[in-house]
């Protein structure tokens, strides 16, 4: 990008010439050129400088003139000239003494320590300390704590370079650790807020030097030098942050980030860092499961899936061809799609398949939709570099967390101007010039009326102008991110057209800067799955062994309701907790005579199951991902002792009880047959993949998005339902990986429906009070919270929980809600209840 | 003059900054509930009485006028740093639009000083008049003094003088009947010694923790909620009346060249009549000695400390060295804020030593590691060498502590605790020797005991 013209000087390095950049601090220029300077208290994220440590004290001389002190560089910015001694006597014997004051309390217990081997200390004193230490006092010792749920606190080791208390407060705002005391004596004590979950807590563990703050999960479960370590992506959102799977001795032990600075910059989120308990888990399936009206019997993968394909084929060859549906989640690598739409056409002869969330309300994506998100995309790097964020109906945070991080630090950092528009607050705006609130399925006449304010044209309500007015002056470029509320509005199609318009219309009101338009997908692999859905979109040729699908979702599940589909076959995705149409899938499962259900855990979904057949985990399948900024990059699978299919193999198992025998697919194979068929898909060594990914643009002829101004009327409560029903995606929710991974137990799980202050004194309502919530299809009841970022006159609730699911209510189109206060649940009763009406 | 003040009877009396006091105490020795029978208010008109405040502000003298009078002077810091005054104000952004601020220093703790709570207490007018002067000159309107949190007694006179001063109108929106407004808060301190340092002050003011903060950007640039900011003490500014007043050859005259005018000097230790006074610049160290009564009879001077605990100490032979900035670094030492502690042939060394060293490890702030960890450790070894533990290759640890946290630590605080404990450990080394010898003697004794009886 030229926006930010980089400004260079020249430095001397020990004598040898350096080109430096002028904004950026010495120390991290000289390390980027391999210099070694020990350094404890500096970290990439930490902007301003600590200076704290006084480890990577350098000689300076400007103008011939040696300057007095010693000079820290990680608080010395280069000027042209400069030059910079790394290795003089100074420098040396500087370092030499102050190693030894940060050994002064540091135990000697590397040996027994988590961080042994990976440690910053352990590193530097080998490098540059002495080997005697002479310090014959008494050392500062305290009793270890517990952070939080995750992480747990050796004061003994801690050194006190305070980077734990920086990273709270200048990169994730949640203030979990602060000083007490000074001098020697100070202490870092966390505070943990009550009854919230932590979001980025776990980042303290790699920002950690030494093994003070180690994980709960981690602790003493091995040395980094035994593990083996595969690279793989953050599984539980489309951000696709790099991450290490561990494993020892045959069992994960742990997820560290793999720091790719152009994607997540090491920075993950606590889910993505700790669910992968879950495949260490008893939960996780191994046998596949026959159900009956007599009840269900566990037998061996293999015989699970003879006794599926026998009946598969046996529906086929009753009813022919179109009469089995496939379904997937978003949680499936490219290649499994692949292998998936090549099994429906040429042994299922089937065009009803759909892989992925439902995106567009159930219908098939739109031309213009695909467009935009092809040809107006931008890269996570040009987000967070971006002049201005435009965030609507998208909680970055709970969406996205690592995107949500990087664009909260540039915006706390006044590097970019974050404007923010969704249904109710969050933290994600708590940097933000401008938030709007625009109240739950408003959202069109936000964005028509934004287009109108802007182009001039058409009328736009009086609470979004200072929002168009803010939209008028982006900077340099503007980057515009969409999700959640997108994907479960009524008509995301027409929505996404009219985001397009809003693009435009930015772009025209800034004299034609560059502007960007950016989904945020629910699933790691939902951008992959909208590609191999679709292949026909894209320009693929069918050909005989792959066939069009046929409508979307929602076609699909009204053929098994009507009773055309006679099977179905799911992969991976708990569609009954999820689809907003409960009542409809509800009867899909129960009209077609055989369910089949493959995936790594169980879920109310593979429970109406006839068949469930294990598939491995999201650690053990092998293959390429597609983020939300079309990098495609490969998941490894972990080396582990329990052994997993993949999607490929699952096929591999029905087609050959189905027909005899099957052509063995392998992920290498069907990867170059991906890059054969869809040129555009990046083409890398399989086994070798570039671990950073390859961007990638599919080909796709542009759509021009109509042009349509009037504003729909706006959505409220009605007399009888005064509620507007908002289901909301958090980061916390009933997903397998989270419920089967022990850590997060314990864990405050927002399973609650979220009230304005307000509102609950209007219902008499106290917070953990039972509330019941009836719309016209049925009632849900769940205890409720309090809590201020809820819009007035909306309540907010988790939109996957298996307990109390939101579905029960919430379709397709807005949903209001009336509050009753529910008789509080007996002795022995579950928490959370729930009646579903409509099943 | 109050009548038998024993305070300014042996001092260099000067109208311009010694306190007019009427303190009717036959003895001068102040009670709590004399503080209230100070009258503090001084006439329009009279010197201490607004009358330069006034006149700055009236004859429309311009801000640069202000900072020339003030450099003419040669006033330098009186906090301890000694940096030109004059100087200091003319860094702030002339072009910065936004508010810059006055902070006053007056978190007074270096050990042995206690000069600026007497401003505060017997004469806090000739600080709010000096601050009226000092933000026309900066283009401040707001005025913060950050006053050390146990002085509760300081803090609430200077409250009430305030308030006088708000009620004359000398403060407010239109001090003086001009449209130059000034406020002025007060704001006290919780009890930190790193709150001196003017970084962690500001941090502190802020409501932040009192830890110091990256230079640059400069205070001057960008100091207290991220303003424009200068920090004084409060001795300068109580001086900076008497510039308008008495005009600034009145402080040339005085002092040596690189160290006009006057200073406030703290005495405290072995000496008869400790107390401060008011003195000029190139009065020797022996002059004041004899000023606060001298040693007691048979007694011999052992080491002084010229300017705070965090000084250099200095041998006896030093009495005869002038008191000037530039006399005494030359004597191996530094000024400092001027806190003379006077160490007779009755003080351990070793004992005072590890008095100071308890200070600093009690103070440090705990933000960088060689003052952190340093203190500590000089803390460790002096305690060890009291308590009969001592050996002789303690004495090149603590030199070599000392190699570390000099000019590497992250502000001041560091140097403050390393330099007293390398003057002392090079300067009186045999004291130390003799004590380590002896407690080795009594440990070998104490063995061969053991031995004996076993």
């Amino acid at each position: 990008m030229a926006k930010h013209e980089i400004e260079w000087v020249n430095i001397e390095v020990d004598g040898v010439p350096l080109r430096v950049r002028k904004d950026r601090y010495l120390l991290w220029s000289l390390r980027e050129a391999y210099y070694d300077v020990p350094h404890f208290c500096a970290h990439k994220w930490l902007d301003p400088p600590f200076a704290g440590c006084r480890m990577c004290m350098v000689q300076i001389e400007t103008g011939g003139k040696m300057w007095p002190k010693l000079q820290t560089s990680c608080s010395t910015l280069p000027s042209e000239g400069m030059k910079v001694y790394l290795k003089t006597e100074p420098v040396v014997q500087a370092r030499k003494e102050e190693l030894e004051f940060h050994l002064l309390n540091h135990p000697l217990e590397c040996p027994v320590c988590d961080k042994g081997g990976e440690c910053m200390l352990q590193d530097q004193s080998m490098d540059h300390g002495v080997s005697a230490g002479r310090y014959i006092e008494e050392k500062r010792i305290r009793p270890d704590a517990i952070l939080n749920d995750y992480m747990r606190m050796n004061y003994k080791r801690c050194f006190h370079c305070k980077r734990c208390v920086h990273y709270g407060e200048n990169i994730d705002g949640a203030n979990l650790m602060k000083f007490v005391k000074r001098g020697a004596e100070t202490r870092i004590e966390s505070y943990p807020e009550p009854g919230e979950a932590p979001r980025f807590s776990g980042n303290l563990i790699d920002i950690c030097p030494v093994g003070a703050i180690t994980a709960r999960s981690y602790r003493f479960m091995g040395r980094p030098w035994e593990q083996e370590l595969r690279h793989s992506v953050g599984s539980f959102d489309s951000v696709g942050a790099n991450i290490w799977l561990c494993s020892r001795l045959g069992e994960m032990a742990r997820v560290i980030p793999h720091d790719n600075d152009q994607v997540e910059f090491g920075l993950i989120d606590d889910v993505t860092r700790f669910a992968y308990e879950c495949v260490n888990d008893p939960r996780l399936l191994s046998r596949a499961t026959l159900r009956s009206q007599g009840g269900s019997e566990q037998v061996s993968q293999g015989r699970g899936e003879s006794e599926a394909g026998r009946r598969l084929a046996a529906v086929l060859g009753e009813h022919g061809p179109d009469s089995i549906g496939v379904l997937a989640g978003s949680g499936l690598n490219s290649e499994e799609y692949l292998a998936l739409a090549k099994w429906c056409g040429s042994v299922l002869g089937s065009g009803y398949y759909h892989f992925g969330e439902s995106l567009f309300a159930g219908a098939a994506p739109s031309a213009a939709a695909l467009s935009s998100f092809v040809h107006e995309h931008p890269g996570i790097d040009e987000i967070v570099n971006a002049s201005t964020v435009l965030s609507l109906g998208c909680d970055l945070f709970e969406e996205a967390p690592a995107l949500g991080l990087r664009v909260d630090i540039a915006a706390r950092r006044k590097k970019l101007k974050l404007l923010s528009a969704r249904s109710h607050r969050s933290d994600a705006d708590r940097f933000a010039t401008l938030f709007v609130n625009y109240g739950y399925h408003n959202l069109l006449r936000l964005v028509r009326g934004l287009s109108n304010a802007l182009s001039g044209a058409g009328e736009c309500p009086e609470e979004f102008k200072p929002l168009a007015e803010q939209l008028r002056s982006i900077g340099d470029d503007c980057a515009v991110v969409y999700g959640q509320e997108v994907w479960q509005n009524a008509a995301p199609a027409e929505l996404i057209e009219a985001l397009s318009a809003l693009r435009s219309a930015i772009a025209a009101a800034n004299g034609g800067k560059p502007v960007w338009l950016s989904p945020v997908f629910p699933g790691v692999n939902s951008a992959g799955a909208l590609l191999l859905g679709n292949l026909s979109a894209f320009g693929v040729s069918a050909g005989s062994e792959l066939k069009p699908a046929a409508g979307g979702l929602k076609t699909l599940l009204e053929a098994a309701a009507s009773g055309k589909l006679r099977a179905l076959v799911i992969f991976d995705y708990d569609i009954l907790s999820t689809y907003p149409d409960r009542a409809l899938v509800r009867k899909a499962l129960d009209s077609v005579g055989l369910v089949v259900y493959c995936g790594p855990f169980e879920n109310p979904t593979s429970e109406a199951a006839h068949i469930q057949l294990p598939l491995g985990s999201f650690a053990q399948r092998e293959g390429t991902v597609v983020s939300m900024e079309w990098r495609v990059q490969k998941r490894e699978a972990a080396v582990l002792e329990i052994a997993a299919a993949d999607v490929a193999e699952v096929l591999n198992g029905l087609t050959t009880a189905m027909q005899g025998a099957a052509v063995a697919d392998t992920m290498q194979g069907l990867y170059l047959e991906l890059c054969e068929r869809l040129p555009q898909y990046p083409r890398e060594a399989f086994v070798d993949f570039p671990y950073e990914g390859r961007r990638m643009k599919p080909q796709l002829a542009e759509a021009a998005p109509a042009q349509r101004s009037e504003l729909p009327a706006e959505f409220k409560g009605s007399a009888d339902f005064p509620l507007v029903l908002v289901p909301k995606r958090f980061l916390y929710n009933d997903r397998a990986e989270i419920r089967c991974s022990p850590v997060f137990d314990q864990v405050a799980k927002p399973f609650h429906a979220f009230m304005n202050p307000q509102d609950m004194k209007v219902y008499n309502l106290a917070a953990g009070d039972q509330v019941e919530l009836q719309d016209d299809k049925g009632s849900s009841t769940l205890p409720i919270q309090s809590a201020s970022w809820v819009r007035p006159g909306s309540v907010v609730i988790n939109d996957y929980c298996i307990a109390a699911p939101v579905n029960v209510l919430a379709g397709f189109d807005p949903v209001r809600v009336r509050p009753r206060k529910a008789q509080p649940a007996k002795a022995g009763e579950a928490a959370l209840a729930s009646s579903g009406g409509a099943e | 003059m109050a009548k038998g003040n024993p305070i300014l009877q042996n001092g260099v009396k000067s109208e311009w900054i010694t306190p007019v006091t009427t303190l009717d105490n036959e003895h001068g020795i102040r009670h709590i509930e004399d503080y209230e029978k100070i009258a503090r208010y001084v006439p329009e008109g009279a010197p201490g009485g607004y009358r330069a405040a006034k006149k700055v502000l009236q004859s429309g003298m311009t801000a640069d006028d202000i900072i020339n009078a003030v450099k003419a002077s040669g006033i330098r810091g009186k906090g301890g740093a000694g940096f030109p005054t004059g100087l200091k104000w003319s860094f702030v952004p002339k072009d910065n639009p936004g508010p810059k601020y006055l902070v006053i220093n007056g978190d007074e703790s270096e050990p042995g000083t206690f000069k600026d709570r007497f401003i505060l207490e017997d004469c806090p007018h000739r600080l709010i008049e000096g601050c009226i002067i000092a933000a026309k000159a900066m283009g401040a309107h707001q005025v913060y003094t950050y006053i050390r949190g146990e002085f509760f007694d300081s803090i609430r006179l200077l409250k009430d003088a305030v308030n006088e001063a708000y009620a004359k109108g000398y403060l407010g929106d239109s001090p003086f009947g001009t449209d130059y407004p000034v406020h002025f808060a007060v704001h006290s301190g919780a009890g930190a010694y790193i709150c001196g340092e003017e970084t962690a002050l500001l941090s502190s003011l802020e409501g932040e923790r009192g830890h110091p903060k990256l230079k640059p950007p400069y205070p001057a640039v960008e100091g207290v909620f991220k303003k424009p900011t200068i920090i004084n003490n409060v001795e300068t500014i109580a001086g900076v009346p008497a510039v308008f007043d008495a005009g600034p050859e009145w402080f040339t005259a005085r002092g040596s060249e690189k160290s006009p005018g006057i200073k406030l000097v703290s005495v405290s230790g072995c000496v008869r009549n400790p107390g401060w006074w008011e003195v000029e610049y190139g009065i020797t160290i022996g002059e004041l000695l004899d000023m606060a009564g001298g040693l007691r009879p048979g007694r011999k001077l052992k080491a002084l400390i010229p300017g705070g605990s965090s000084c250099p100490l200095m041998k006896s032979d030093c009495p005869p060295v002038k008191f000037t900035y530039e006399d005494v670094q030359a004597a191996g030492s530094m000024l400092g804020c001027a806190a003379m502690i006077v160490l007779d042939d009755s003080v351990d060394i070793v004992k005072a030593m590890g008095s100071i060293s308890h200070f600093y490890a009690h103070e440090s702030c705990g933000k960088c590691t060689p003052c952190r960890e340093g203190t500590r450790w000089f803390r460790q070894i002096h305690d060890r060498i009291v308590a009969g533990g001592g050996r002789m290759e303690d004495l090149d640890t603590l030199i070599d502590i000392c190699d570390g946290i000099e000019t590497k630590s992250f502000c001041p605080l560091g140097d403050a605790a390393a330099w007293p404990v390398r003057s002392a450990v090079t300067r009186f080394r045999e004291d130390y020797e003799a004590h380590i010898r002896r407690s080795m003697e009594a440990r070998a004794a104490g063995e061969t005991a053991a031995v004996t009886a076993h």
